[in-house]
């Protein structure tokens, strides 16, 4: 009701000050010439000011007056005085309209307008409010928040961290599970349930790649839970994404052998096991590290992740852009010593060390033959340790 | 209940706007006074009304009332109060509720301060203002709402781009719209000319202060935008010739030829047409600013045509008043009376040949950075027109205009005598002359076109002196006689001398950084040690630190000058927790003769940290330029007084030109 009030109010003051010159009596108003020569009046003024203080020397003085004199003889000539409007009575009429249109419209207008596009009656949610009430209301998120303010005030508290990883990872916030279960198996311990967690959302976050951390808390689970049967489905496709096929191979066939009949990952393993043959057959068993690359999405490092999720923000746009355009630019002239040595740099600093990695072994290409370029680029990727 | 409120307002203002066009555009053209008197309430309503509704976003940004999506998407619980207020303006759509707020206060401006302006005009001038309004404010509604609400609300928001958390660039954007949008003021003012048919003796003596207002803003704002990138990123660059920094870049360029030439205007009223033009086409830039950077051409050509929605309205925006600004002009500028006359040599004639080099500058800059993105469109070829091709280009054009500095200030109005501001300039000539051999001298390195840009802005700063020491005549006069010219020479005038001398400093500046650079890359373990230009840093170590809303490692290094200890620097690397992004912070030690600048980088395999250190020579000049050009545009607009050009009379040699 309050705010109906102010709308109201805020429309009538705003109606009622835009129509009032319309209401008043009309003045004439001053002639455009009458307007020029008063600036040229006060242009003269100027000029003796000037003179008195010495800035302006007498003969310069003259021939400055003298100039805006004729400026002044010229608006005088130009200036015609208007004829009093002789449709002063019709003209009262049109502005008498103008001004009840403009009354009516423009509150009834803004009001339609407000009522198409806007949410009259939600109510503002300052998160101070919504965490006070969070207890009494059966809000999903407000709960969130509630917890999450709490351990930002005790960030010892395993039992919240525990709580909240799970609805963190349910809800696709894999960053914040992985951080929430690391937390609660640093201050209340280990079990194969956070364990299995964490390396979960570790491998969620980097797209289905086993990262090394998630790699060691599943070899965790299986110490304490020797018979679990996720990590080391797990554990088999970490050696399929390290390179060791023939193993990972092995692995499967275990796990295949010995699931149940109607198992939901049998098949998932059926197929990796299939195309593992395939592959199998063209890569040498003891293929080294390098395959995995190939394997991972460019989006595999996080920083790579984050930025590349950016959005149109225009800065971090700025960035990306300057680094893919000499990306793309050396890709057409390759011969740019300097250029290879910018990019391998950026990419090493955004995070993105596979790119550099790559673009080492591309500058390394295309500079063959420029002895003083590829000294650079090597002593570059010394300096950065990207291996030779 | 503030954001619905501040909503409503918002669709009242757009409301409002309307009236602001419609009703004084008729009474213009009946001469009905009452009808063209209803623009002043109306701007000052509108400002009124888009105030409440900045500050109702501001208010749901503060106390993260994540019902709103643009505080959802943009804003978190844990970020510091500043960032919360600055995020209102750190996302598109709170970016383009400050641009209409900021257009708002120019028009509010001109209808509380233009009493002395024919009514007319002013009534005209102000329609045109909230045509502008009208299409920001339907562009704000229609597809980027601030006020759009969610429900239920989010647990916490998405967060700002940590990039931006810094307080440069938290302040960067206020006032780089206010030097865009305050190009709208002479906009206004051109297009009104036009419709009006004759260029009113008021018109210049209103375009100039406001013009001048928004270059100082502008100039500010884009070398806040380069300090942030010159510390923030961590690339130790100043200026990267991005498509974002052009489209700032060329209003500039634009508005600085068009300060030139509505000084010329207002003092000796010629070059009138000109000078309408120039401020449709400044203004027009700032509009092409606002595209390049708020349509989503820039991420990519693609994504500018998957959701083109605002792209292709904000297009329209732009194509409407540029397109419509130079057509009334085709029409009608044949029917405005041409200006004073004035011969090639003297102060109107340099000004002209600083407006024609100018304009030059800002359509190369315009080529540049449009090609690409139109070769993108068009072939999906992506190229990048980076450095090289400004260094050709921009880069040339460049020399005649600071050679060409100096003189033009020497010179008289109506007519100048050449050879005298020659000899008046002997001692800067002399000045340049021995920088270029000292440089040479002291530096071996770097390209040997160098020394002469750094003689350049010596030969400009130079001038500047000189014009002064003209002045007030040092030499001929006594000290007396000498302070008292001082103290009566117009703040004007020391506008223009300080604005020049800040040009100067920025070119050596500019120069100095990039040729004379020094760079090392390192992996570097605690404990040892780097020379960087008599420096001698040590790193101690890398320790790890909690902020508010991020971790950080930060290294700790030891910068030793000839044995003392002069600074410790701590650049460090943080990792924000929403969105979790990594940003690096430089430690920097300032020096007059250059900046020492330190970059921590990844931990490395065998133990240490990638480290990049910087010594850039006479970087801070860059920015002590700009700021000194503020406060020289600061100095001039604080003297309200009329500009007024005393002629030189024919064959008569005159040897100081006066104000």
């Amino acid at each position: 009701m309050v705010f109906w009030i102010l709308v109201a109010g805020l429309a009538a003051a705003v109606t009622l000050a835009i129509t009032r010159p319309l209401m008043r009596p009309s003045t004439p108003a001053m002639d455009a010439g009458d307007a020029d020569i008063a600036v040229y009046k006060d242009q003269l003024k100027e000029i003796a000011a000037d003179e008195a203080r010495g800035t302006l020397g007498v003969a310069e003085a003259e021939s400055a007056r003298a100039e805006i004199g004729r400026r002044i003889l010229r608006a005088a000539e130009g200036s015609s005085r208007p004829e009093p409007s002789s449709r002063a009575a019709g003209q009262n009429r049109f502005i008498q309209t103008v001004s009840i249109a403009t009354s009516i419209a423009l509150p009834l207008a803004s009001l339609a307008l407000y009522l198409v596009y806007g949410a009259p009656g939600l109510p503002g949610q300052p998160l101070s409010d919504r965490l006070a009430a969070a207890t009494d209301s059966n809000k999903p998120n407000d709960l969130i928040a509630k917890v999450e303010e709490r351990l930002r005030e005790h960030p010892e508290d395993g039992m919240g961290w525990d709580v909240i990883a799970p609805v963190y990872y349910a809800t696709g916030q894999y960053d914040g599970a992985a951080t929430a279960y690391q937390n609660a198996i640093r201050l209340i311990g280990e079990t194969p349930r956070r364990l299995q967690g964490f390396a979960n959302a570790r491998i969620h976050l980097e797209n289905g790649i086993v990262p090394e951390d998630a790699r060691k808390a599943l070899e965790r689970v299986l110490q304490l839970e020797p018979n679990a049967t996720e990590p080391r489905i797990w554990l088999a496709l970490a050696k399929e994404q390290d390179g060791r096929l023939q193993e990972a191979a092995a692995d499967y066939r275990k796990l295949i052998d010995e699931a149940p009949e109607h198992a939901p990952w049998r098949k998932v393993l059926e197929d990796r096991l299939a195309s593992l043959g395939k592959d199998a057959g063209g890569v040498p068993a003891s293929g080294s590290a390098t395959a995995a690359p190939a394997a991972a999405p460019p989006a595999g490092n996080p920083d790579a992740a984050a930025i590349m999720s950016m959005g149109p923000e225009e800065r971090q746009a700025f960035i990306t852009r300057m680094v893919d355009n000499l990306a793309s630019r050396l890709k057409s002239d390759g011969s740019d010593a300097e250029g290879w040595v910018k990019l391998i740099r950026a990419y090493q600093v955004l995070g993105r060390r596979d790119d550099a990695v790559k673009a080492l072994t591309d500058a390394r290409a295309n500079l063959k033959g420029n002895e003083v370029g590829l000294a650079k680029v090597d002593s570059l990727a010394r300096q950065l340790g990207l291996g030779s | 209940m503030f954001v619905e409120f501040g909503h409503f307002a918002l669709i009242l203002a757009l409301l409002v706007a309307v009236v602001q066009v419609i009703v004084p555009a008729i009474g213009a053209s009946i001469k009905d006074e009452r009808m063209m008197r209803v623009a002043d309430p109306a701007a000052v309503s509108q400002l009124f009304l888009i105030a409440i509704a900045f500050f109702a976003l501001m208010h749901a940004y503060v106390t993260s009332d994540f019902s709103v999506l643009n505080v959802a998407e943009n804003s978190h619980s844990t970020k510091p109060l500043i960032y919360k207020m600055a995020g209102v303006w750190g996302n598109h759509e709170g970016s383009m509720l400050l641009w209409v707020l900021i257009l708002a206060l120019f028009g509010a401006a001109v209808a509380v301060f233009g009493n002395n302006l024919p009514v007319t005009l002013k009534a005209r001038v102000l329609a045109v203002q909230a045509s502008i309004a009208v299409a920001f404010l339907l562009f704000s509604l229609l597809t980027s709402n601030p006020f759009a609400r969610l429900d239920p609300a989010p647990a916490d928001g998405h967060g700002l781009n940590p990039i931006l958390q810094d307080p440069a660039l938290a302040f960067h954007p206020p006032f780089l719209y206010t030097g865009y949008v305050g190009f709208s003021i002479a906009f206004s003012f051109a297009i009104a000319a036009l419709i009006e048919g004759r260029i009113d003796a008021a018109w210049a003596r209103w375009v100039r202060p406001w013009t001048l207002a928004a270059w100082m803003f502008l100039t500010i704002g884009i070398a806040m935008g380069s300090w942030w990138a010159y510390y923030e990123l961590g690339w130790g660059g100043w200026w990267f010739w991005d498509p974002v920094e052009n489209a700032s870049f060329m209003p500039w360029l634009a508005g600085t030829a068009l300060l030139h030439s509505a000084l010329v205007m207002e003092k000796r009223e010629a070059l009138k047409i000109w000078t309408v033009l120039l401020a449709i086409l400044t203004f027009s830039l700032s509009l092409m600013g606002t595209f390049i950077v708020r349509s989503g051409v820039l991420t990519s050509v693609h994504s500018f045509a998957v959701d083109p929605a605002r792209g292709v309205f904000i297009l329209a925006i732009l194509v409407l008043f540029t397109g419509g600004g130079l057509a009334l002009f085709a029409f009608r500028a044949k029917d405005m009376q041409a200006g004073g006359l004035f011969q090639p040599i003297s102060r109107e004639g340099s000004l002209v040949l600083n407006n024609l080099l100018l304009v030059t500058a800002a359509a190369t800059v315009l080529v540049g950075t449009l090609y690409p993105m139109a070769l993108e469109g068009l072939t999906g070829e992506k190229i990048s027109v980076g450095p090289p091709f400004f260094n050709m280009t921009f880069g040339p054009l460049m020399i005649p205009l600071l050679i060409a500095l100096p003189i033009g200030p020497m010179l008289a109005w109506k007519r100048g005598d050449f050879t005298g501001a020659m000899q008046r300039l002997a001692f800067a000539f002399g000045a340049a002359l021995v920088a270029l051999v000292a440089v040479f001298a002291a530096e071996y390195r770097g390209p040997w076109l160098a020394p002469f840009g750094i003689a350049l802005g010596i030969y400009v700063m130079a001038g500047a002196a000189i014009e002064w020491a003209n002045r007030v005549k040092v030499g001929s006069a006594g000290f007396d006689e000498i302070v008292r010219r001082a103290k009566n020479l117009p703040r004007s005038a020391y506008g223009t001398l300080l604005a020049h001398f800040g040009i100067g400093m920025l070119v050596v500046g500019i120069v100095a950084t990039s040729a004379y650079r020094e760079e090392h890359i390192q992996a570097m373990k605690p404990g040892e040690r780097i020379a960087v230009n008599g420096y001698d840093v040590t790193f101690t170590g890398v320790e790890r630190a909690r902020g508010p809303n991020y971790v950080e490692d930060i290294a700790d290094f030891d910068v030793k000058h000839d044995g003392d200890t002069v600074a410790r620097l701590t650049p460090s690397k943080r990792l924000y927790d929403a969105p979790p992004q990594s940003t690096t912070e430089s430690g920097i030690y300032a020096a007059w003769r250059g900046d020492l600048y330190l970059v921590i980088g990844d931990p490395q395999p065998g133990g240490g940290y990638a480290v990049r250190a910087y010594f850039n020579p006479l970087v801070r000049f860059i920015w002590l330029g700009a700021l000194i050009m503020f406060i020289g545009g600061g100095i001039s607009l604080s003297d309200r007084r009329l500009r007024v050009g005393a002629p030189a009379k024919a064959r008569q040699s005159i040897a100081v030109p006066a104000e």
